[in-house]
């Protein structure tokens, strides 16, 4: 132990000694440590670590899967689950629910919350107790009787701790709270559910959870689902096996759509930290080299290799450490920086914190710094024949072997190869991301405002619907600074509104099988849609005063769906079928253009279009075209204001322009490319630091070769010349290298490029050539130091 | 084998090296000139500017004041460029510590300089290593590298590499300083005999021995020159 503390001693010693070395190596490593902590983080808290219920990995989401298409059923109401909850299946038990929205009053003011309306036993099932009050039972179903968050009884009721017994107000209905959740409960990966409400009566499709019977696989409980199946297209009416149920584990089904990203961004850190350990290591290379000499008179007094070994191995921990508790503070702020960047678009966010498997995890990055910075350079220069040598050469410089300057080159090789594999894949990406954003969407998305309404349950506006949204409408194209309005059942390019798809027919039609039916997606809209949008429209008509709630059936299809079914023939007067709880036949009055109605990087799909008046939605999202002048603030002010007058508890929520829903379209892209490009331009600013470092120490251990050359009559520029090259050659060989590997790693990319070949020429010529001359920038400056050597004073160096 | 033509002129020469608080007169009022074929020695205690002196007239340092020619062409203007350009072709060095360069063979240790020129082909270089490594006995050691010599033979080499230009002065520093006496005085008996087949030496020693065996003698104390002496050639006295 007191031998522990005396090269403890001597370790912050030679910190001290060196510190442009010290500085740099720590940097280095916080930066390399703590990336990789913080993203090790954000992996194990969102993809690894079980959710937060009781037995989370026999939750499972249960879904209805076409087995020859592979589409979801939207068929899924409260009446299929009380029959199928009956069969004998591999769950213990079933609940289900779905989104809406609630509006909580307080005076005056209305304020949208989302509420997960469900099944009495959905929060039971998940096994978390609230913290005040209790869960739902079957008692509650038909009183008045909600469970909210954490984060509404704090800025609601300034956490009162006699909640349970206030009535609250929801959609001017009072209600009683049985219970407050824990902070950051979440049963669907997202914290924006403020209000459970127990249900058992909802005339569209819910959401099934179940948990499995203990011991079971989904694989397991599939397989005995298969009984069950053939009951399944009982309930639904079908006469052949049409239907497969399928079982997702929740955590899957709520982190699923961020697997590949996170895994790529961790496998992107991973190759910055092994760059940061490199470096650093190369840099202790250098320190050890000019060391020889102690090393050498350490083993003539005595020391053993083993001994020598130790010191060196607590001076690299005792860096690493302090580079460590460094990374740490960095990581936490990272994941401060990542949440901020991903607000609600990544699941689970809530949940990651810096916690003892964080902390694990930067030990382990720690101890691995330690060893592989030590023993590295240790093992190609602290070997005793080497040490004889110094011994002998005692007053002189020691050169640094052939050897030893193999194994750095073949370090800064390494740390340029990664940085060119993370170097594309940043730059492939950013091809990927201008090409998406060059994407023509199909419409202008110039001056538009949206936003949407969602009427509640208990509103039945008068004399119907559509009036309604059609009154809406008007009164806020009579506003100033408005030039149209119009409204829509979902909103483009955004995830808000109804889009299911809908099966059709035609006259002449192929006979398919059940099950195979072909589909389209359906809008319902208002009048002047088509204009506002300047969709162009290619025949016939868009909607007008002629199509009332009782006049004719009529749809308008875009082209995908006119080429589809009529690729050689005019569509307008044809006729669509759709199903008959959708009106049945409707005669074609229009057919307008393609559009990216789900985001930029969405393929146009099979789409028709109703008039509002004949089939409409309590959810309707507003589009609403405004001078180009005109305050989007303002715009927003006065939507939200007469929606409020128009029904106090349908606010209006969402308020967006249309150009931020677009670029918003692909902002997961952009996050991706951030984080990614973050971590290559680290990567290449430690891989031109392993350049420079290897050039400094070049020149600093060839100084009397440097003179000598210079006596015998080399000029500054060849000087400058030899060293540029010398020190360049291992950044073109890894340059090489390195475009190799990131053809085999490009591969993984593939699924996420849009518009761009893994192969991309631009990209795989440029960042070698960039990196190239970044090297050699960064071998400049101890080249022309080289040159400014004193020959007298370098052929005197020692 | 000495002819009348001054091959170096120094006029003045001085060399003041400045710091913050402290200025040091390493040379001042050097004034000599070496003809061509001569072998001058340089002597004269440690510190007394004997190493400074060979770096200005290697042209690897520059007088602060004073003026240095080199075949009658004034060196002052040069750049480093011309100055490089002027050691590689006019000025061999040889160094007390030998200098080779450990990553680097014989052959290649004495081709070094011939590569600085970019005036002969590969095979011309080839012809003047092997011409030099033969004068100085070490044509067959071409091969080896600098841990496979003994400090004689490093010397050899080295003297093979100040030869290999052709130039018009050799410098030696402190030739003999890190080798036995049989060793040093075979290289000793070697730069003689380059002398007399026409090679201008000027060589910085204090070695008395080694220093008499000059043609002229040029004693240094201070940085100043105190004395310029023809020793007594114990080989011409015998004769």
């Amino acid at each position: 132990m007191e031998r522990l503390f005396e090269d403890i001693r001597f370790g912050f010693r030679s910190l001290r000694a060196n510190p442009t070395f010290s500085f740099i190596a720590i940097l280095t490593l916080a930066m390399g440590i703590g990336v990789t902590t913080a993203m090790f983080t954000l992996v194990n808290s969102v993809l690894l670590k079980p959710l937060p219920f009781v037995d989370a990995h026999e939750l499972v989401y249960v879904t209805l899967e076409n087995k020859k298409t592979g589409e979801l059923s939207g068929r899924t109401d409260i009446s299929f689950v009380e029959r199928i909850e009956k069969l004998d299946s591999p769950l213990q038990e079933l609940a289900y629910y779905a989104y809406n929205q609630v509006t909580l009053g307080k005076g005056d003011i209305q304020t949208p919350y989302t509420v997960l309306i469900t099944s009495q036993n959905f929060l039971s099932m998940h096994g978390v107790k609230p913290i005040i009050g209790r869960w739902y039972e079957a008692k509650d179903l038909n009183t008045q009787s909600v469970v909210i968050s954490y984060n509404m009884w704090q800025k609601e009721f300034a956490g009162d701790p006699n909640i349970l017994s206030r009535v609250i107000k929801l959609d001017n209905r009072d209600y009683n709270v049985l219970g407050v959740m824990p902070l950051n409960y979440s049963s669907t990966g997202f914290t924006s559910i403020e209000v459970w409400k127990p249900i058992n009566k909802l005339d569209r499709p819910v959401q099934i959870v179940g948990r499995l019977k203990t011991g079971l696989s989904t694989e397991q409980a599939k397989q005995q689902s298969m009984a069950i199946e053939r009951i399944v297209d009982e309930i639904l009416g079908e006469k052949d096996s049409v239907w497969e149920i399928k079982y997702t584990t929740v955590l899957e089904s709520i982190v699923g759509n961020s697997k590949q990203s996170l895994y790529l961004l961790l496998a992107a850190v991973l190759a910055v930290f092994l760059i940061a350990v490199l470096n650093v290591a190369n840099l202790t290379f250098a320190q050890y080299t000019n060391r020889v000499q102690e090393f050498a008179v350490r083993v003539s007094v005595g020391a053993s290799r083993g001994r020598l070994l130790r010191q060196l191995i607590t001076e690299s921990a005792l860096f690493c450490l302090i580079g460590g508790l460094a990374g740490l503070l960095l990581a936490a702020w990272s994941l401060e920086w990542i949440r901020e960047l991903m607000g609600s678009r990544l699941p689970r966010l809530h949940e990651i914190s810096l916690d003892q498997t964080a902390v694990l995890a930067a030990l382990a990055l720690i101890s691995i710094s330690a060893l592989t910075t030590a023993l590295i350079p240790a093992y190609s220069l602290v070997n005793p024949n080497k040490l004889t040598d110094a011994i002998k050469q005692a007053g002189q410089k020691m050169t640094g072997d052939k050897n030893s300057q193999k194994v750095r080159r073949f370090m800064v090789s390494s740390e340029v190869g990664i940085a060119v594999v993370l170097l594309v894949c940043a730059g492939l990406l950013i091809r990927s991301y201008i090409n998406l954003a060059d994407q023509d969407t199909g419409f202008n998305t110039q001056n538009i405002v949206t936003g949407h309404v969602w009427l509640p349950d208990n509103f039945k506006p008068q004399p119907n619907r559509h009036s309604y949204w059609l009154d809406l409408v008007e009164t806020i194209k009579n506003q100033p600074e408005v030039i149209a309005v119009a409204a829509s059942s979902t909103m483009p390019m955004g995830m808000t509104g109804i889009d299911y798809p809908v099966n059709y027919s035609y006259q002449g039609a192929p006979v398919v099988p059940r099950g195979e039916e072909p589909t389209a997606s359906v809008r319902s809209i208002t009048a002047d849609y088509f204009s506002l949008l300047e969709v162009p429209i290619l025949a016939g008509r868009e909607f007008d005063y002629r199509d009332t709630a009782n006049g004719p059936k009529v749809v308008v299809i875009n082209d995908y769906l006119a080429k589809t079914i009529w690729p050689n023939e005019v569509a307008i007067g044809k006729t669509l079928t759709l199903p008959k709880w959708m009106g049945g036949d409707h005669r074609i009055v229009g057919v307008v253009g393609n559009v990216k109605h789900r985001g930029l990087r969405a393929v146009p799909l099979p789409e028709f279009f109703l008039p509002v008046t004949q089939h409409n939605y309590p959810g309707m999202s507003l589009l609403v075209k405004t001078n180009s002048n005109a305050n989007v603030a303002t715009i927003k002010s006065m939507m939200l204001k007469t929606s409020i007058e128009k029904q106090a508890t349908a606010p209006m929520i969402l308020l967006e322009t249309m150009q931020d829903l677009t670029e918003g379209s692909i902002v997961g892209e952009r996050l991706i490319l951030i984080v990614l490009s973050v971590f290559a331009g680290v990567a290449l600013l430690l891989a031109s630091i392993g350049v420079y470092g290897i050039s400094d120490n070049m020149v600093s251990q060839r100084t009397s070769e440097i003179g000598i050359r210079m006596a015998i009559g080399a000029r500054p520029a060849l000087i400058r010349r030899w060293i540029v090259w010398n020190a360049s050659k291992p950044v073109i060989i890894g340059a090489v290298v390195g475009v190799l590997m990131a053809f085999i790693f490009g591969q993984f990319l593939a699924s996420v490029l849009y518009g761009v070949k893994i192969f991309d020429p631009i990209t795989f010529a440029a960042v070698p050539l960039v990196l190239v001359f970044v090297g050699i920038i960064a071998t400049w400056l101890p080249a022309r130091r080289a040159t400014r050597i004193h020959p007298q004073q370098a052929l005197h160096y020692e | 084998m000495t002819t009348s033509h001054p091959i170096i002129s120094l006029q003045n020469v001085g060399k003041i090296f400045r710091t913050d608080e402290i200025e040091t007169h390493a040379l001042s009022e050097i004034q000599f000139d070496i003809k061509e074929g001569e072998f001058i020695s340089i002597a004269g205690p440690s510190g007394c500017g004997k190493s400074t002196l060979l770096s200005i007239l290697g042209l690897l340092d520059v007088p602060t004041v004073g003026s240095y020619r080199i075949n009658g062409e004034s060196t002052e203007d040069l750049d480093l460029d011309q100055r490089a350009l002027l050691r590689c072709k006019s000025i061999g060095f040889v160094f007390q510590a030998f200098n080779l360069i450990g990553d680097l063979s014989v052959f290649e240790n004495v081709e070094l300089p011939l590569t600085y020129r970019n005036d002969l082909s590969r095979e011309a270089r080839k012809r003047k290593v092997e011409t030099a490594l033969e004068k100085v006995g070490m044509a067959h050691r071409q091969r080896h590298f600098r841990g496979q010599l003994s400090g004689g033979q490093q010397q050899r080499v080295a003297v093979a590499r100040a030869l290999v230009c052709e130039p018009t002065l050799l410098l030696a520093d402190e030739p003999t300083g890190n080798l036995d006496s049989k060793n040093g005085e075979a290289v000793i008996q070697l730069l003689n005999e380059l002398n007399e087949q026409g090679t201008t030496i000027c060589m910085v020693t204090h070695d008395t021995r080694y220093a008499d065996l000059a043609d002229r003698v040029i004693q240094l104390f201070d940085g100043k020159m105190v004395d310029e002496q023809i020793p007594m050639h114990p080989m011409a006295a015998n004769q």
